[in-house]
């Protein structure tokens, strides 16, 4: 079975910026293993030489003038409205320490 | 007695039906079913005044919709304006959506009147709707199982007559596995055809509207509703070219069964599947058996792209600009509290999953990888479609399992998926059609190259007519 250990699965949680409980480090241990051991069977076929897809449309990206649609603007007040802390048309955040 | 949404629209216009009677009919229906835990939020003033408007319209002779007096439902994973919208997770639980997505806005504007959000896993990551922070919902044929997820509460509503239809979203079958499962029509369009403009993002290269119907007739109004390139999804296609309007279907064209997806099914499904090969067969369709030879890899496939795509959609919910906040003096520490405490069991795991396959070290072996498969099933599926016209396949391998018995397995719950991952991965049209059953229901995936949304729902209502 793939073994993924408590380090790696610390820091994919820091990656994630998820914080959890050592019961959960567990868990997620143990379901990522048999997770990425069913995700093995990727290994058994030969792509290198294809192409990755992104995406299905094979639409390509286009540009537009950088000009606002007012009917488009979300009103302030509704962001207001789920925002932990709205301030002066920003939303206040606590102070980033590192 | 109603046959289709136009022929529901002609009565309303006709005034043989009124709008506000059927609203309290639907009302009443919601509170026998209220043991099955379809909705999230009822909207029953507003489905009351929405009606009395259609109603003054009609009284003036003023101009109406396509869809006048339908009742619907959509999935609380749509953003509707001013009325929260959950997506099922703690962390959205009391946001108010602060504009109304493109999908449900054209058909909004064609008089369909809104009954409510319905139940679904937490950021639609799920095939049962266990995985929701509200109450499972309960399939109508057997409260002990499952509706199918992601979207179990809208195919739990139009199985249970509560509405005339409902729509879903469809990622990896999403729709498709519940219209199995409840024993409805659900129809997943070519990806690009439908905006995803106002959706709570899941996986952006796979997420698509999809609608539940009773007949595959009514799924190509709504989807002819709402199809168009949208300047706000710049994914979005150019449907100007496409045609909607009903073509006979021609019995000389070759239907293809995928002959990887035609094994290791429970076996109710097996014997509905083959009798309704059979039927066909005797009305004089040819089928053909095709491979697919990869095709059982997609699953794999399926959940390192999506996982990847979740992990990054995801990230958006730190608490800071909306959601539901804890407390703490540091910024970093605030974000993983809030993420901590926002996010269900799955919606964690596939973050993980996500942010594992992408990280240095495994981008190459797994998510790379995995794009490369997407091309080389592509490709398949190219070749199968110049032997056959069409693919058929069991929408899932099993009837709708038992509640709680697969939550503790995620791979077994992922495995759900195995018949409609592959559509939604190459981005074709994909139905799935409530075959004729003693027992529980099941469904039969009918699949047709990109764009061919029209013949794909013709050809689906011939089969509908003849199987269902």
């Amino acid at each position: 079975m793939t073994q993924i250990s408590k380090a790696q699965v610390l820091k994919i949680a820091q990656l994630a910026q998820l914080k959890l409980s050592p019961q959960e480090i567990d868990i997620y241990q143990r379901e990522l293993g048999v997770i990425l051991d069913f995700s093995n069977k990727l290994q058994a076929v030969s792509v290198n030489h294809l192409e990755a897809t992104e995406q299905v449309t094979n639409l390509t990206n286009i540009t537009r003038i950088d000009e606002i649609d007012a009917n488009l603007a979300l009103d302030l007040k509704d962001l207001e409205k789920n925002a932990p802390n709205f301030i002066d048309r920003q939303f206040a955040i606590p102070k980033i320490t590192h | 007695m109603i046959s289709s949404l136009e022929d529901l629209v002609r009565q309303v216009k006709k005034q043989k039906l009124k709008p506000s009677q059927l609203v309290e009919e639907a009302i009443n229906q919601i509170q026998l079913k209220s043991d099955l835990n379809i909705f999230i939020e009822i909207y029953e003033n507003q489905a009351r005044f929405q009606a009395l408007q259609i109603e003054d319209k009609l009284n003036k002779g003023h101009p109406i919709g396509r869809l006048t007096g339908c009742i619907f439902v959509v999935k609380d994973n749509f953003l509707l304006k001013g009325s929260k919208t959950t997506a099922a997770a703690p962390i959205l639980q009391n946001f108010e959506a602060p504009f109304t997505g493109t999908c449900l806005q054209k058909i909004l504007d064609e008089d369909a009147i809104l009954l409510g959000k319905t139940n679904l896993d937490a950021f639609a990551h799920g095939t049962s709707t266990e995985n929701s922070y509200y109450k499972s919902t309960k399939n109508p044929h057997d409260s002990q199982r499952t509706p199918g997820g992601s979207s179990g509460g809208s195919a739990a509503a139009l199985a249970t007559d509560i509405c005339h239809f409902s729509l879903g979203t469809d990622t990896g079958g999403s729709v498709r596995l519940p219209a199995s499962f409840c024993g409805v029509v659900g129809y997943k369009p070519t990806y690009g055809l439908l905006s995803r403009y106002g959706l709570v993002a899941m996986a952006s290269s796979t997420d698509c509207v999809a609608p539940f119907t009773k007949t595959p007739q009514d799924a190509k109004l709504l989807i002819e509703i709402m199809a168009g390139r949208d300047n706000l999804d710049a994914t979005t296609l150019d449907s100007s070219n496409l045609d909607f309007r009903p073509k006979t279907v021609n019995q000389n064209l070759t239907l293809g069964v995928i002959k990887e997806l035609n094994q290791n099914l429970d076996s109710d499904v097996q014997k509905t599947f083959n009798e309704a090969l059979d039927h066909l067969r005797t009305n004089g369709w040819q089928i053909k058996e095709v491979s697919l030879p990869n095709i059982k890899l997609a699953l794999a496939c399926y959940y390192v792209l999506v996982s990847a795509e979740v992990s990054s959609n995801l990230s958006r919910y730190d608490g800071l600009r909306y959601g539901v906040h804890q407390s703490h003096d540091d910024w970093g520490e605030l974000i993983k509290l809030n993420r901590h405490h926002g996010f269900m069991a799955e919606n964690k795991r596939r973050i993980m999953l996500g942010t594992y396959v992408l990280s240095q070290g495994y981008y190459e072996a797994y998510y790379q990888k995995a794009q490369k498969l997407r091309t080389l099933l592509c490709q398949e599926f190219d070749q199968v479609f110049r032997q056959v016209e069409a693919l058929l396949s069991p929408t899932s391998p099993t009837v709708a399992f038992k509640l709680g018995s697969k939550i503790d397995d995620p791979v077994q719950m992922y495995l759900a998926d195995l018949m409609t991952v592959a559509p939604s991965l190459v981005g074709i049209p994909a139905i799935s059609l409530p075959l004729k059953t003693a027992g529980l229901p099941v469904g039969l995936q009918l699949m047709t190259p990109q764009m061919t949304d029209n013949f794909n729902l013709n050809l689906a209502q011939e089969l509908f007519n003849q199987l269902c």
